[in-house]
């Protein structure tokens, strides 16, 4: 249901005249993990963002679901941010006038959801350990209990893509493996796909696949090879 | 998104208290300034309607004039005067009395009537003299139209009728011809002849120009004293409903010779004051209520920038343009329901203590401009507008950084940040 496809995708700059994104094409499949690696000024941010329907492309469309998601009116990009995507970012985003609970069932709380999910709120916070951090701000909270709470906040409508850029940037070491642990986990359990946007080659080697980008082209894409090998399997059992 | 204003208005409590009271001044000062003028109108406006006839019936002035005889005499020729005509056409009294009273008694607006005569004359006791004017009335039909009887301050309205050559007369006039209740003074007429009269009685309108001037008698005593049998020089006419006068007035007025005025029309110039005034407290509240809305957007928008961030994570997790627009606009409606209901029960508050404030005009206790403290208007209309115009101004000046907000990119905002 959630494999996300990526066709042409071109993203250009007028001012100054730069091509951010060239020609992109890939395809995720249900349950995967992807770290999208390359140097800063790679494009890989921008990628994650029109990939995930944050950013318009210049060229190109994104389909995720089946369903082209530049195509959507407003409100059903709305309701599909909501209920099928979560987004981790580098700083966590987190309301500053909001309890860790309260701020987890934020996204609850667009559908007026958030009584029959806080008892998933406190368990994933838990399950974090975060549980004594139920009832802090997030100026009570550490670096990395925040951004664990940001974690939290994007799983509690249990999306079937999470979204992540440079969720470990604002980290120590400790706390950037604790995340990724987090994710490695949420990915395997739950099968969520993970799409994931890294400049540190230990965390992107944690992922199933790894795509590489060098000035706004795919240069390496460990998957390739594996799509070709499923495409042939695939023909296989139709014939 | 009730949640979300509630809690984000809670966090910054010096602001939102702040806003609170900006609002909260400015519908208490509205509600304080619609008040006082509306309290200082009505009652003069009370005192012009109640006090003196709705309608008065009295000779018209006519001049003559060249034109007066233009086409009378040789309505082909050119005439050229040697001496041009003028002088004055002698309607010192209405000419058809009788004719007034039939309409007046067949008109269903009418209340009641009163015929007066009027005439100059002068008061003159012992050395003294001051030029005065001579009322003769009916004192049960003046008492049902004007409300000069309760200014009485000895004898009764009443006693003017007990007999012949009785006078009432303003406590003011009857200091200055140096007499006492009961004296008898001397009235002059300009035809030259005198005439003694006795006071019975005195009243004070607190109207100096009244209370100077005025004596009252009754008709037949002006009537026989002043040499004019049987005139009558006005009708005063009161009617159910005031407002009614001036048409009844129109009406009354066409194809008479008489002068038919209603009391709107009497006393123009005082209605163009109060236009005045209202222009005044008019721009003043709007005034107000401006510096309250400059405020409330201030505050707004100074959180809106401070949220951007909030903004586009809200976004992010799939609230809409319109969700972020109704957060910003909640926390506005939100202080400028409570400030305007917490203004309301300052500005009344304020009102019924300014009410208390004496403003005593000397010696006037029971006179025409007879308060001694400050007027307040207590109309629940004035409530209403206030509340309703906080709110009005308050949606809007927190609808323009609301609106702001909603545009706002998230992914702007997060990519400027990162």
């Amino acid at each position: 249901m959630a494999d996300l496809q990526c066709i042409n995708l071109v993203k250009s700059l007028m001012n100054p005249p730069v091509r951010i994104l060239n020609d992109i094409s890939f395809d995720v499949g249900d349950g995967d993990f992807v770290a999208i690696t390359g140097k800063s000024g790679s494009g890989k941010s921008t990628l994650l963002y029109v990939a995930s329907g944050l950013d318009f492309p210049t060229e190109g469309r994104v389909i995720i679901g089946g369903r082209d998601i530049y195509a959507m009116p407003d409100y059903e990009l709305n309701e599909f941010r909501n209920a099928r995507i979560g987004f981790v970012f580098q700083f966590h985003y987190l309301l500053p006038e909001l309890t860790s609970i309260d701020n987890v069932l934020m996204p609850a709380r667009k559908l007026g959801r958030e009584r029959a999910l806080r008892g998933r709120a406190g368990e994933l916070l838990e399950r974090f350990g975060l549980s004594h951090c139920l009832d802090k701000r997030p100026a009570q909270m550490s670096g990395g209990e925040q951004q664990r709470v940001a974690v939290a906040r994007a799983l509690i409508m249990d999306p079937d893509i999470l979204f992540a850029d440079e969720p470990t940037g604002n980290l120590d070491s400790v706390n950037g493996e604790r995340i990724m642990a987090m994710f490695k986990e949420i990915n395997r359990n739950a099968g969520t796909t993970i799409i994931l946007v890294t400049h540190e080659l230990d965390y992107a080697a944690m992922a199933g696949r790894q795509i590489h980008l060098v000035d706004g082209r795919i240069e390496r894409d460990t998957a390739t090879h594996v799509k070709a090998a499923r495409k042939n399997l695939n023909r296989s059992h139709s014939q | 998104m009730w949640f979300l204003a509630l809690k984000q208005l809670r966090s910054r409590p010096s602001q939102t208290i702040l806003t609170f009271i900006g609002i909260t001044l400015g519908a208490a000062g509205y509600i304080v300034f619609s008040g006082l003028m509306g309290g200082y109108q009505q009652y003069m406006l009370d005192k012009l309607v109640n006090n003196d006839a709705h309608v008065r019936i009295s000779p018209r002035d006519e001049f003559i004039t060249r034109e007066t005889f233009r086409g009378i005499f040789f309505p082909e020729g050119e005439i050229r005067w040697l001496s041009p005509p003028s002088g004055r056409v002698n309607y010192s009294h209405l000419t058809n009395v009788p004719s007034w009273f039939r309409r007046l008694d067949r008109d269903p607006r009418v209340l009641a009537y009163s015929p007066q005569i009027i005439r100059d004359v002068i008061f003159t006791h012992r050395d003294f003299s001051v030029p005065g004017r001579f009322i003769g009335i009916d004192p049960t039909r003046e008492s049902q139209v004007t409300t000069i009887a309760q200014y009485m301050t000895a004898g009764s309205f009443n006693d003017v009728s007990k007999g012949i050559s009785l006078i009432i007369v303003g406590e003011e006039l009857m200091k200055k011809v140096g007499a006492r209740l009961n004296d008898t003074i001397t009235i002059v007429t300009p035809k030259g002849g005198t005439a003694p009269v006795r006071i019975v009685g005195t009243l004070r309108t607190g109207m100096r120009m009244l209370d100077e001037r005025i004596g009252y008698a009754s008709l037949t005593t002006v009537q026989s004293l002043t040499g004019s049998p049987g005139e009558i020089t006005d009708i005063a006419v009161r009617l159910h409903d005031a407002n009614k006068a001036r048409a009844l007035s129109e009406e009354l007025g066409s194809g008479t010779t008489d002068r038919v005025e209603s009391w709107d029309q009497a006393n123009e110039s005082i209605l163009f004051v109060f236009r005045t005034q209202n222009i005044v407290r008019i721009s003043t509240t709007f005034t107000i209520i401006l510096v309250v809305a400059f405020g409330i957007y201030n505050v707004l928008n100074m959180s809106v920038n401070h949220r951007k961030k909030e903004i586009a994570i809200l976004r992010s997790m799939g609230y809409s343009k319109n969700d972020i627009i109704l957060l910003f606009l909640y926390q506005g409606i939100v202080l400028g329901i409570l400030g305007s209901a917490v203004g309301m029960i300052l500005g009344w508050a304020a009102c019924a203590y300014i009410e208390t404030i004496p403003i005593a005009v000397s010696g006037s206790r029971r006179g025409w401009v007879s308060v001694n403290h400050m007027l307040i208007l207590w109309d629940a209309k004035i409530y209403v507008q206030a509340f309703a115009m906080v709110i009005l101004s308050t949606i809007i000046a927190s609808f323009i950084p609301a609106r702001a907000a909603g545009r706002l990119s998230p992914l702007e905002i997060i990519r400027g940040d990162v």
